[in-house]
């Protein structure tokens, strides 16, 4: 997640979106792309050899490999199809899991924004469920969900469901006063100033808090795995730890870290196209 | 003017305001304002004096603690479409609208077809000067413009009154005039009835028909009516301005010291 550095003109919500309307054609902004690859990959070339270098020094291929034989690891993984079939597995759930808990996140966190008795009723109980961590629930879902998929996308709901619905909330509040105002001046119905004004008016928050989402459910897909899972890059990591292939345990990682990172790009760059609007208050 | 029948009327309007925590503070008491249909009328005072509170009163967004606020003899009880408000800033501007969308709001409220909504939003836009700025995103347009939009879209539900906060408040100088005169003239033109709060002298002897001078808060009410009946358009270099001005500034300022001594004590 790189909220802070995405927002390089100083705008608030971290949708990408604080750019000008008129932003110059891809095209033109290729040489730019090229340059930021270029450090891209400075970076990415550096940490490589930091890991291979602590890697010599520590000496035991099987207890910290390095990136070469991380990498070996992992084409092996592919060609055997393994790897495939875990990023499958594990993305199939964290977006199952991602969509239905932004849904009710932004369903209740809208509600609780726009209804003092929802908000009061509810309140007490989200504050101090959200501090309990997804893993803590194992044992308790597995018992009332049992060992299938229902289980593993449960634990991804509940890590979804109250960022985004904090996030929802944040965005009713933040409705300027003025905005409802005229609104009403301009004959709305409460309803129609629900529909017209405040959602549009809080979506940006709510894209936002989805995209930190995205990150919970990638982390919480791990623990999610650990219940009697066959396949998933949770389970990779998991069930390589009792082979002690340490190996197997770093492509598991890696890979989560490039797919959560290309996902969250592709999130970015859905939002940033076709809701691009909802971006100004 | 003062005589004409009563369009907009405050009867004994009373105001408080309770902060959570502290005893409740009156912000008026005692408010008779007569306002005739077709007045520019400008609410001049000091800031805290309550004006800003005496037009949300109007527009239906707070309640009086006692008297009654009504047009045309009517009860106000709820915000209407009859009283658009025109606010200072842009915070009321949907900024995810484009400017023409931002004009049509009310009339899609209404339920007026698209095609409808869209020829009257752009004769409205042309109307305040906006011609060819309709596709445009409030953030892309001056604070001038944006001020016009929201006039534009105030006008477009044929309201019959106007409510103005300070709308040329956060404007420079120059686009400040410039709005001024414009003002003036769709005043005229379409002969709505204008209650405009703001501090500026001068912008108050440019656009009255008649200003109401507040005393300073709290517990404030009307302290003087000045019926401006200058030609237009008004010039700030013409001598009658002058005097007008100087006799403003003189009530006015016995409010601000008052202001000021009870903030010293206080200190």
């Amino acid at each position: 997640m790189t909220l802070a550095a995405d927002n390089r003109s100083g705008r608030v919500a971290g949708l990408d979106q604080a750019r000008p309307v008129t932003a110059r054609p891809w095209f033109l902004r290729t040489r730019a792309a090229l340059s930021l690859m270029s450090r891209y990959t400075i970076a990415i070339v550096v940490i490589a050899g930091a890991w291979h270098v602590a890697a010599e020094q520590f000496d035991s291929p099987i207890l910290f490999p390095g990136p070469l034989k991380t990498l070996d690891k992992a084409i092996e993984l592919v060609s055997e199809g393994r790897l495939q079939g875990d990023i499958l597995a594990s993305l199939q759930r964290i977006l199952v899991g991602f969509l239905v808990g932004s849904l009710i996140g932004a369903v209740v966190g809208l509600a609780m924004g726009s209804f003092r008795l929802v908000a009061d009723v509810l309140q007490p109980l989200v504050n101090f469920v959200r501090f309990i961590a997804p893993i803590a629930w194992i044992g308790t879902v597995m018992v009332w969900f049992g060992l299938g998929e229902v289980s593993k996308v449960a634990l991804i709901i509940y890590a979804t469901v109250f960022v985004v619905m904090l996030s929802a909330i944040a965005g009713v509040a933040s409705v300027h006063r003025n905005k409802i105002r005229a609104a009403q001046c301009l004959g709305s119905t409460p309803r129609q100033i629900f529909v017209w004004v405040t959602l549009p008016a809080a979506l940006s928050f709510i894209l936002t808090g989805m995209r930190m989402a995205m990150m919970n459910a990638f982390m919480t897909v791990v623990s999610a795995e650990m219940i009697a899972a066959e396949s998933g890059l949770g389970y990779l990591i998991y069930n390589s730890r009792q082979w002690m292939e340490t190996d197997s345990i770093f492509v598991g990682m890696l890979t989560l870290g490039v797919v959560g990172l290309l996902t969250d790009r592709l999130f970015v760059l859905l939002t940033r196209t076709a809701l691009r609007r909802f971006s100004q208050p | 003017m003062a005589s004409a029948p009563s369009y907009i009327s405050f009867r004994g309007v009373d105001f408080q305001y309770t902060s959570q925590g502290k005893s409740p503070t009156w912000i008026l008491k005692d408010l008779n304002l007569e306002i005739a249909r077709g007045e520019f009328y400008v609410l001049l005072g000091p800031s805290g004096c309550g004006k800003t509170t005496a037009l949300t009163l109007l527009a239906g967004f707070e309640h009086q603690a006692a008297g009654t606020v009504s047009v045309d003899g009517r009860t106000i009880t709820k915000p209407g479409v009859d009283r658009v408000v025109i606010f200072q800033g842009d915070d009321s501007l949907y900024g995810w609208l484009t400017a023409q969308e931002n004009v049509e709001f009310g009339l899609k409220m209404a339920g007026m077809p698209a095609s409808q909504r869209r020829e009257k939003a752009l004769r409205q836009l042309e109307f305040v000067g906006l011609k060819g700025q309709g596709h445009k995103f409030p953030s892309q347009l001056s604070g001038g413009m944006k001020q016009r939009i929201q006039i534009a879209r105030a006008l477009v539900c044929d309201s019959p009154i106007l409510l103005m906060d300070e709308p040329f408040a956060a404007l420079d100088a120059q686009t400040r005039a410039v709005l001024q005169d414009e003002l003036t003239a769709i005043q005229r033109k379409i002969a709505s009835t204008v209650l405009f709060i703001t501090h500026d002298i001068g912008e108050a002897i440019i656009l009255a028909d008649r200003i109401g001078i507040m005393r300073s808060g709290p517990a404030s009410a009307l302290k003087e009516e000045i019926t401006i009946d200058l030609p237009r358009p008004r010039r700030r270099g013409d001598p009658a301005f002058g005097a007008l001005y100087d006799r403003i500034h003189a009530t006015l300022s016995e409010e601000v010291d008052k202001v000021m001594r009870r903030e010293q004590a206080a200190a």
